[in-house]
Formats: C-alpha cells, sequence, structure tokens
C-alpha cells in the first residue's frame, strides 16, 4: 500500500473541511444573538444612559462621532428637538433611511418623550449587534426640565452638582434655543453660542479605527 | 467570546502591545519562509518559484476555515469583525500598480519592511520609494479624491456578493486555493531552470 504524502494529507484535510462547511450552517451561527444577560446588566449599571450635561457636551464640542435620534414623531419634533439631532419616527426602523442614518461606526444617542421607547429602541439596535448606543435619560421631558429651569443645589452640595448647575445653565440658552425662536415668531434671530468654560468632564471615549 | 477586543477583555492600550506582538511574529514568519528576499518574491512572475502564491493561499484557507469553524461553533461573532470596504474602481488599478511594483521592486509593502530588518540595500530603497509615493500621494490627494472612492460597494463579501451560503463559498475557495497549489506546481515543473 502506498503510503500518504504529507501534501495528499494537507490537501485532503483541507478539503474535507471545506466540504463540512458548505452543508454547514455558518450563517445561521453568524447572527449576532443578543446576551440578555449582559444587556440587563448594562440597564441596571445604567451604562446604557447618557445624562443630558454630558449630551449638551458632545453638542457644544460639535463631536461629529455622536449622532442624536429622535425617535418621536416628526410633528414632535418639528415642535421642539435637540439641537443637530435627526428625526427617526420608530415606525421607520428598518427601512433603507434608518439603515443610513444609524451608523455602526458612531456614537448613537436615543431620545425619545421618556425612557420607554428610546429603551425598546436600544433593545433592538443592542441585539443588532451596534455597538455604541445610549438612551437619553429621562428623555425629552426631563431634558426640557434641567435646561428651561434649572435647580440650584442647596443644602450639602459636591462640586460636581455645583457643576452640573452651572452647565445647565450656561447651555440652556443654546439646547433651548429653537423653542424660544419658535415662540418669538416676528424675529427669527439667531441665538448666541454662550461660552462655555470647560472644566474635567470625563471624555467620550474615542471611537476605534482599523 | 471573540473578537476579544470588540467584547471589551482588553482596552485600547493592551490591544497595541498586542498588535506589537503579532506583527513581530508575523515578520519574523516571512523571514524564515523566506520572503525577506526580493530574487524569490520576483521569481513567482517568471512561473520558477510559487513558494509565496503556496504560502498565500495555505495562509488565507487556514485562516478562512478557522473563522469559519469558530463561527460555526458560536466562539465567534464573525459580525463584530472588521472588514475592509470595497472601492472596486480604485482597487482593481491599485492592485495592478502593486503587480507591477511588485514584480519590478521584487517587494511587496510587508515584505520589504522584513527586508529592511535584515539590512537588504535593495529593501532600503523600496521602502524609501515607497515612502515617497505615499507622499506624493497624500499631495494630490484632492485631485484622485473622486477616483478613490470609485465603485463603493460597502463592506461587500463573496457570500453576499454571489447570494451563496458562506460555507459552500468556504468550500468553493478551498477548491480553488487546491487547484492554484496543483497549478502553481505544474509551471514550476515546466518553467524551472536548474541552478537558478
Amino acid at each position: 500500500m502506498a503510503a500518504i504524502s504529507p501534501k495528499q494529507l494537507g490537501f485532503g484535510t483541507f478539503i474535507l473541511l471545506g466540504l463540512i462547511l458548505a452543508f454547514s450552517p455558518v450563517d445561521r451561527m453568524a447572527r449576532a444573538e443578543i446576551e440578555v444577560s449582559g444587556l440587563v446588566q448594562e440597564i441596571a449599571g445604567e451604562s446604557a444612559y447618557i445624562s443630558p450635561e454630558d449630551l449638551a457636551h458632545a453638542i457644544i464640542d460639535k463631536d461629529p462621532s455622536v449622532i442624536i435620534v429622535d425617535l418621536r414623531s416628526s410633528a414632535d419634533f418639528a415642535g421642539y428637538s435637540i439641537p443637530g439631532s435627526i428625526n427617526l419616527p420608530v415606525a421607520e426602523f428598518g427601512t433603507d433611511r434608518a439603515d443610513e442614518i444609524l451608523d455602526r461606526d458612531k456614537t448613537l444617542v436615543l431620545v425619545s418623550n421618556g425612557n420607554t421607547i428610546s429603551g425598546q429602541a436600544w433593545v433592538i439596535l443592542k441585539s443588532q449587534g451596534y455597538p455604541d448606543v445610549y438612551i437619553l435619560a429621562g428623555g425629552m421631558n426631563y431634558w426640557v426640565e434641567v435646561f428651561t429651569n434649572p435647580v440650584k443645589p442647596e443644602g450639602v452640595y459636591t462640586s460636581d452638582e455645583q457643576f452640573r448647575y452651572e452647565l445647565r445653565k450656561a447651555a440652556a440658552p443654546l439646547m433651548m434655543g429653537e423653542q424660544a425662536v419658535q415662540s418669538d415668531a416676528n424675529t427669527p434671530t439667531e441665538t448666541k453660542t454662550p461660552a462655555v468654560r470647560k472644566t474635567s468632564v470625563k471624555k467620550k471615549k474615542v471611537d476605534e479605527g482599523c | 467570546m471573540a473578537p476579544f477586543y470588540k467584547f471589551g477583555l482588553f482596552g485600547d492600550q493592551t490591544s497595541l502591545v498586542i498588535a506589537l506582538l503579532i506583527g513581530i511574529s508575523f515578520g519574523f514568519w516571512l523571514e524564515r519562509g523566506g520572503f525577506g528576499y526580493s530574487r524569490k518574491l520576483a521569481m513567482q512572475f517568471y512561473f520558477q518559484d510559487l513558494t509565496v502564491l503556496k504560502v498565500m493561499f495555505s495562509a488565507i484557507i487556514t485562516a478562512m476555515l478557522g473563522l469559519m469553524y469558530l463561527t460555526l461553533f458560536g466562539f465567534l461573532d464573525i459580525s463584530r469583525v472588521y472588514i475592509n470596504p470595497t472601492y472596486m474602481g480604485a482597487q482593481v488599478v491599485g492592485g495592478l500598480v502593486l503587480g507591477v511594483g511588485f514584480a519590478i521592486g521584487g517587494y511587496c509593502p510587508g515584505t520589504s519592511v522584513v527586508g529592511v530588518a535584515t539590512g537588504k540595500i535593495d529593501a532600503i530603497v523600496y521602502l524609501a520609494g515607497a515612502m515617497f509615493g505615499m507622499l506624493v500621494f497624500g499631495e494630490l490627494f484632492p485631485l484622485l479624491k473622486n477616483f478613490y472612492n470609485s465603485g463603493f460597494m460597502g463592506n461587500a463579501t463573496l457570500p453576499e456578493f454571489f447570494n451563496l451560503p458562506t460555507g459552500l463559498i468556504g468550500f468553493l475557495v478551498v477548491v480553488m486555493a487546491v487547484g492554484m497549489f496543483l497549478g502553481g506546481e505544474w509551471l514550476e515543473r515546466k518553467f524551472r531552470k536548474d541552478g537558478v
């Protein structure tokens, strides 16, 4: 019996492995499966949320890697929207327009009236393997509350609380500017950008690039 | 579950250290495979020594089978693996330019660095030329921008392009690689000169 040469052995192994693959459900296994435990931890640990102040910072910095996705109806969006946000009602998920807006390489911030709709959208996007998705904590309701009427911290407060208050006050005209303009319909003046002093706020992680 | 970096098993800085180690071992094995030697590399264009072709295809199908089996057994989330986007127009022309340079200079970008590491003068000249080419390209980029983006196809893959199951494509690539391997050996026997 002729001995099998190493070359024949190599070819044989490769072809056999390939042949097995040809009948294997590789595509089905390739679907990013949702790891429920991980998502639950992110929600519980609140790492799924971004605070209005941090988002305001991204807006003021004009961070190009952050996309603010407004999930409310287009009528609500027309009423007031966060500066620089894009309107994408949840009903439009799965359309070409949604795929265009929801860029996997960017940081997505989901905004709805409260936390519910954006939370649901967060789960959908996470289960589709979007790496960087955040929910605006408290949604639009909290956002408006924070920036229209910043509450001065009373009693014993930390420097962080004080800083947040200062930021809310300083950023309010910019964040709520569009609304102010709309209520004052006869003079559509441009809102002035307030100078916001940059203090040591933890920087958002830079997106990975290959 | 892999990819480890995407799942946050290590951070940015650790990933750089790992990249350095992988890079060093890559260079080491290229050198050990004889790829730091321009004549051996150029020989394949005269069909006299197709080692490069054979090594490349062996590496490609080994990596491909590895990725597919890891995916199949659920150890790897292939959707998180980075895929180079395809720009068909620019890449066809770029590939031809690279091939011409490869045949003339006897190095590809990676092996030229290996050649420099072992002190080969032609590799140093080659690498300096490559750097100069990058400078010229960078300066001319505004003119070349439209061409650079031509034929954009997104993160195209063969299974998506041909609309066939990934496993079947894997098998076809293996068959193709074995065909190339055997074809390469046939060419070598036909063209090899004694004493080279």
